[in-house]
């Protein structure tokens, strides 16, 4: 005898929502609060106990401001950093000499950030819920099932949008997808962890003496010599720093054994008042992240890794000596799964050129960053320190025509898909994805097909409501 | 589908869970453990105290499972000696971020194969009184997984309720209403230590003159620990004219606890905040009121900052089921000559019984649901009267419930599983061998 949590006689209980949003992530969040804004009935459901995703890791926020130091991201991560701001958690925006400038919150005042800004939005919320099924009619997405600990239920919707970061939605409706590089290579999977107490200037004082454990003045943009990069560093007096595994303090404690290979020690400051960092370094490659059992398995030596680093973090590093182990991520980051097939691809080309484009509908700025296993790292720089524009097609997956997604999953080809992924990226794409849902919701077209909002009026909406769409490099 | 087998199947990778797994795993069994979520640790990764581990007086209720899982947190950087909160308990102030380690060092350490990310979707039963398979669902798709022990420790009986096994009669459901919960760091303990003796009215009044005589002498009992600890009373006249005043939420009062002295690091719970629903994310509003209130009324707080924010509602979804005893209300033996105590619980504010030890035996017979032989409730399912099972519910007791679940699934693991034809002394024997603690202290 079988027994679920629905018998098989009893009817799902169900709900209907102008756009539900799957996924309450970076891009999820900003998806709901800018369909919400925009005056459509907005769901936003996410399989963990919260919202916010990466964005309460520790790890900064990439990819709001190009390499030149340009905001290239506006609209809704405005609102959540000067939410931030306001409860005391925005350390700032700080360039790593290297190559990119990042955004550096205090990532569990951020809970109360993304929590503060969905409820303004009046966006409706539904955690702990897993989707199940996606129903599908001629080639629309009807509604999906999702469970959870009290039983299924059935949530139809005109417009949907998947923020999974697998694109789970997308490929429940039949949409075609790449998974890493196709062949099982995937970027690593990583437990990012803080450590509280640090002492910056004696961190920032060993750097200075020891610049060779330093990644510096990667990006040709970067006209200063490495000096002055290391003065640049130091004067920021952030404990924003870059270790490299070619430095000699890291290429000795890998080669002895003392830490195990990986390409970057990266150093964020996270709390002012806590003299926090979140340490981005662990990592475990080609996990298939869609594979649970793998993914479970990862923990132990992530945590391992957590652990042996900490201990070389006070061992080694001036400045640790008298930090503390102040926790790990909620969950494993995961970089790269499935790229969903779009109306169009972002080329590497796109991405490397810094192309504009007339049907852009929100800016990336990232370098082409794919961590590979061990030591080993790919990054290019855009052209001229500036950012390429996302076209609204790389956000409709093809055949499907009242989905939208954004976030990892978007149509890309994998160098590309190695700068778009990071989260100020995704905000931008989801406030996109988010206000052309609402936009398919209004007046007499309630249809919910985002791939017929034509891309002028989606602009113009943007733009209205603070996205960032011209005017940089 | 996917199907697999294993000795036990624990489903529910909090307290009760883990302390299963791990020790049917070191009892020879194989074991699955299953988590909601995306980490192990449940309730124990936000912070709050372990109740359950000690009784009000301090005796210790709970050994085996818990002395090793209490060491774990020690080695990686937790402090793990006993408080008393001198209004009704003796607790354990974990570091929830050690915790986060250490249940990962204890799970693999013993070859546990734990998944995360994954649902119960369907309990197939067998027509001989058991569960013949547990449908997963993941990302991955659905697994059925074959299991000769299978250990609910879900926090609504999640396993009991989807195979149909009746529940308990709790017509006298006590209100579980969600705490806020979150944390603060850069709080300097001796400054609100003194605070709280030159003003023991803030404090919660003793729950039983054993306890401490007074609010004053709590208040120097808290002070000469030298750790901050506390049950601040919400009729207190500061607390009032917060409340009053806009400044604070109305609660049912508020506990603070240490969760890291390196960190100067603190919980707070407020009980019933008003006006804040802890389930929606509202909540965010109600937390920053509350830091606020502590930043300005309290001293040690001025400088603090919140540190952590529980991502989702504190208090378990409990969902009793009807077992072949029901704790609270089947006192004494099993039967004539039948002791059947596989793990004890302590006494907290509700009872607080301090006739004797402070503590009440927990038979196996409560874990048992009517009409299966192969399944341990050991989470929110457990059958435990609505007077008590906040206090079984303790995280520290769930440590034991575990540690007895998980032995006595090794043992009865062989073919046709029946826990009830297991050799019950056999088992205390096994629990005592490992450190658990069945009896009274002498």
């Amino acid at each position: 005898m079988l027994r679920g949590i629905i018998p098989m006689q009893s009817a799902y209980a169900s709900s209907h929502h102008d756009v539900v949003v799957i996924g309450a992530g970076a891009a999820g969040i900003a998806a709901a609060s800018a369909a919400a804004r925009n005056g459509a009935d907005t769901l936003l459901i996410d399989a963990g106990p919260e919202a916010g995703g990466e964005l309460l890791s520790g790890i900064p926020i990439d990819g709001c401001l190009n390499t030149r130091g340009e905001w290239i991201v506006g609209g809704f991560l405005r609102e959540l950093l000067d939410e931030c701001d306001r409860l005391g958690g925005y350390v700032g925006a700080m360039f790593d000499w290297r190559s990119i400038w990042v955004v550096c919150c205090d990532p569990e005042i951020m809970r109360l950030a993304v929590m503060n800004r969905l409820r303004a939005a009046g966006v409706k919320t539904r955690f702990n819920s897993f989707v199940d099924e996606v129903v599908t009619e001629s080639g629309r997405i009807t509604g999906v099932v999702v469970m959870d600990v009290s039983g299924r239920r059935l949530i139809t919707a005109n417009s949907f949008i998947d923020c999974s970061g697998d694109g789970d939605v997308a490929v429940g409706a039949g949409a075609e997808f790449i998974q890493g590089d196709g062949s099982g290579t995937f970027q690593p999977v990583t437990m990012v962890f803080r450590m509280a107490g640090v002492d910056t200037g004696r961190l920032l004082d060993f750097v200075e003496r020891n610049p060779d454990n330093l990644a510096l003045k990667e990006n040709p943009w970067i006209t200063q010599t490495r000096e002055e990069c290391l003065r640049g560093l130091i004067a920021q007096n952030q404990p924003k720093v870059f270790l490299r595994a070619q430095g000699p303090l890291l290429s000795a404690a890998i080669a002895s054994g003392e830490l195990y290979p990986t390409a970057l020690l990266a150093i964020t400051p996270v709390s002012v008042q806590r003299r926090e960092v979140s340490l981005n370094t662990t990592r475990i490659a080609n996990v298939d992240a869609t594979d649970t059992r793998a993914l479970s398995a990862a923990m132990p030596a992530l945590i391992d890794q957590v652990w042996n680093c900490q201990a070389f973090l006070r061992n080694r590093v001036p400045g640790f000596e008298e930090a503390v182990f102040a926790g790990t991520a909620p969950r494993i980051g995961i970089r790269e799964t499935r790229r969903i097939i779009g109306r169009e691809l972002l080329s590497s080309e796109d991405v490397l050129s810094a192309r504009k484009r007339a049907d852009g509908i929100g800016k990336g700025g990232h370098h082409v960053d794919i961590h590979g296993s061990g030591t080993d790292q790919l990054r290019r720089p855009i052209a001229d320190g500036g950012s390429y524009d996302i076209p609204f097609g790389c956000l409709l997956p093809k055949g499907i025509d009242n989905l939208g997604i954004a976030g990892r999953c978007l149509s890309a080809e994998r160098p590309a898909h190695g700068s778009a992924r990071v989260m100020g990226t995704c905000i931008a794409m989801g406030q996109a994805v988010g206000t052309a849902a609402a936009i398919a919701n209004e007046g007499n077209r309630r249809d919910g097909a985002l791939a017929d909002v034509p891309v002028s009026a989606l602009r113009t909406r943007l733009a209205e409501q603070g996205a960032i769409l011209d005017g940089t490099h | 589908m996917a199907s697999v087998a294993t000795d036990v199947l624990v489903i529910g990778g909090g307290a009760a869970g883990i302390a299963a797994a791990v020790t049917a795993r070191r009892n020879g069994a194989e074991a699955i453990l299953v988590e909601a979520g995306p980490m192990l640790g449940g309730e124990l990764l936000h912070g709050l105290p372990l109740a359950g581990l000690y009784t009000a007086q301090g005796g210790r209720a709970v050994g085996g499972f818990a002395d090793g899982f209490l060491a774990a947190c020690a080695r990686y950087g937790s402090e793990t000696a006993p408080l008393r909160d001198f209004h009704a308990r003796t607790l354990v102030c974990l570091d929830p971020e050690a915790i986060k380690v250490a249940v990962i060092d204890l799970t693999h350490g013993a070859g546990v194969k734990a998944l995360m990310y994954t649902l119960v979707d369907q309990v197939a039963t067998d027509g001989d009184g058991r569960i013949a398979g547990v449908i997963l669902r993941n990302k991955a798709g659905r697994t059925l997984v074959r299991a000769k022990i299978v250990i609910d420790a879900t926090d609504g009986g999640t396993v009991a309720a989807l195979a149909d096994y009746p529940p308990l009669d709790t017509s006298a459901e006590v209100d579980r209403a969600a705490p806020l919960v979150f944390r603060m760091a850069g709080v300097d303990a001796a400054a609100f230590l003194e605070h709280l003796a030159a003003a023991p009215e803030t404090l919660a009044a003793p729950a039983h003159p054993a306890i401490a005589a007074d609010r004053a002498a709590a208040a120097s009992g808290l002070r000469d620990q030298g750790r901050v600890l506390a049950v601040l009373d919400p009729a207190a006249p500061q607390m009032r004219a917060a409340v009053a005043a806009g400044r604070m939420i109305g609660s049912a009062g508020a506990a603070i606890a240490q969760t890291s002295a390196a960190r100067r690091d603190v919980v707070i719970r407020v009980d019933r905040p008003q006006g804040v629903d802890p389930a929606r994310i509202e909540r965010a509003a109600g937390i920053e009121i509350c830091a606020g209130f502590l930043r300005s009324a309290l001293p040690g707080f001025s400088q603090a900052v919140i540190s952590a924010v529980h991502p989702g509602v504190p208090v378990p979804f409990v969902r009793p089921m009807l077992g072949d005893r029901v704790l609270g209300r089947d006192a004494g033996p099993a039967g004539p000559g039948v002791v059947d105590t596989v793990a004890r619980g302590c006494h907290g504010t509700r009872g607080a019984d301090l006739s004797g030890d402070g503590a009440f035996d927990i038979p196996l017979g409560c874990m048992l649901p009517r009409g299966v032989r192969n399944l341990l409730v050991i989470g929110g399912g457990l059958s435990a009267d609505p007077s008590i099972s906040e206090d079984a519910a303790a995280t520290g007791t769930r440590l034991a419930l575990g540690e007895a679940a998980g032995t006595a699934a090794a043992l009865a693991a062989g073919p046709a599983p029946d826990l009830r034809r297991i050799d019950i002394a056999g088992l205390r024997r096994s629990l005592r061998q490992q450190g658990a603690l069945l009896e009274a202290a002498r």
